[in-house]
């Protein structure tokens, strides 16, 4: 993954996964990536991720394909946050929600 | 073939249909009458044939006893290993909710132990029709009739904490030392008793409005804390059969999951396991119930 700050030439889109269960629960997002459980010799258990604020408002927007830099400019507008660290925050939480099988990145060539 | 019935469960009943030669062990684990019948029945078919989960995926081992599949339909299936002398069995999804079928590799010797399959198809099948979940956990109906729900995996003191409130003076309601069913309905969160006992062998065939969740801890001294949503939903979702292998299910379990944290009061009660200690517990509870827990 590579945001060159707000300028990307061929911007990546990003996009929830389809297997992914999100619901409100006492009040935070949970997250639970269904394909991930499969690959996981270490799974014994239920896998849920639990959103913090940042990573909710982040979600709200994966509703629709978008790209780092579109989701860095929505969290600078939302969240004291200046360029470069809202870039590097919004990359870590994809690669981390990548990770566990909740977003999947969309290139050109799958069609999406 | 015969049948061998189950009294039902949080109002469902439960027929083994039993094919060629296989014989059932005859249970009898906890008193158990039953709730009223009133949802339909789920039956387990019994029979000798392929228990191999050919085209399944595999999706959770629990070793040594199983490991759970996926089958083409997107349903959920278990392979139960030969433990004990036992052969291989397959638990397979034949209508969702209804009917579930176990194969043996081959005629079991010996009469089958029902309980691992009956318990696994009874989870899909509460899974299936979006009604409840099963937890593990110690459950007890207090002296004013409300459904008090302890969840705790293994070695947290359930069957302790069972057989201690058993013997309080009155004496509670104690429902189930290990297996309680959660039902959600549109008149609000049901606790329910299980004749799946732990240790205790204790299964009650009571049920109660769920009012509280506890989180037992033993200690050498009397304690109590208010426990938040939050941090509730965290300590007792991997206490509950949840059901991972589908979507719509997995979010409808959580919203039963979100019932239960959101409505009930949670609390964690440190307690050394003496008589003394129970019987603290339980008036605990019930001063919670008329002062609302701070």
């Amino acid at each position: 993954m590579s945001a060159a700050g707000w300028s990307e030439a061929i911007p990546v889109k990003w996009a929830r996964a389809t297997k992914v269960i999100a619901r409100r629960v006492a009040g935070e997002t949970v997250l639970v990536p269904l394909d991930s459980h499969a690959s996981d010799p270490e799974f014994k258990g239920a896998r849920l991720y639990v959103l913090n604020e940042t990573g909710e408002f982040l979600w709200s927007l994966l509703d629709s394909p978008r790209s780092v830099t579109e989701l860095a400019r929505n969290l600078t507008r939302e969240f004291v946050t200046a360029e470069d660290r809202a870039i590097a925050d919004v990359e870590t939480f994809l690669v981390a929600l990548r990770d566990i099988g909740a977003v999947r990145e969309m290139t050109r060539g799958n069609g999406e | 073939m015969h049948v061998t019935r189950v009294a039902p469960v949080a109002g469902v009943a439960i027929a083994h249909e039993v094919t060629g030669h296989i014989r059932l062990e005859q249970r009898d684990p906890v008193q158990w009458d039953g709730t009223d019948a009133t949802e339909p029945p789920l039956v387990i078919r019994h029979e000798i044939g392929d228990a191999r989960p050919a085209g399944m995926q595999p999706v959770l081992t629990v070793p040594p006893w199983c490991t759970f599949h996926i089958d083409r339909a997107g349903e959920p299936a278990s392979l139960f290993h030969g433990m004990f002398g036992e052969v291989d069995r397959l638990l397979t999804t034949v209508i969702p909710g209804s009917l579930y079928r176990v194969r043996y590799a081959t005629a079991p010797r010996d009469p089958v132990i029902t309980l691992q399959p009956e318990l696994t198809a009874y989870s899909f099948a509460l899974a299936a029709r979006g009604t409840g979940l099963i937890a593990h956990a110690c459950a007890f109906i207090t002296a004013s009739g409300e459904g008090v729900l302890c969840p705790g995996v293994s070695g947290t003191g359930k069957t302790t904490l069972a057989r201690l409130l058993g013997a309080v003076d009155p004496p509670l309601q104690v429902l189930t030392d290990d297996r309680a069913i959660v039902t959600l309905t549109s008149e609000g969160v049901q606790l329910w008793g299980s004749p799946w006992p732990g240790a205790a062998g204790i299964g009650g065939t009571a049920s109660a409005p769920l009012t509280t969740v506890i989180f037992i801890r033993q200690a050498l001294s009397l304690g109590r804390r208010a426990v938040s949503p939050r941090e509730a939903f965290r300590r007792i979702v991997n206490t509950l059969s949840m059901p991972l292998w589908e979507p719509a299910r997995c979010g409808h379990a959580l919203e039963i999951v979100d019932a239960i944290v959101s409505r009930a009061r949670s609390i964690e009660l440190a307690y050394p396991p003496t008589e003394d200690a129970a019987r603290w517990l339980a008036s605990e509870v019930e001063s919670g119930a008329s002062a609302g827990v701070e």
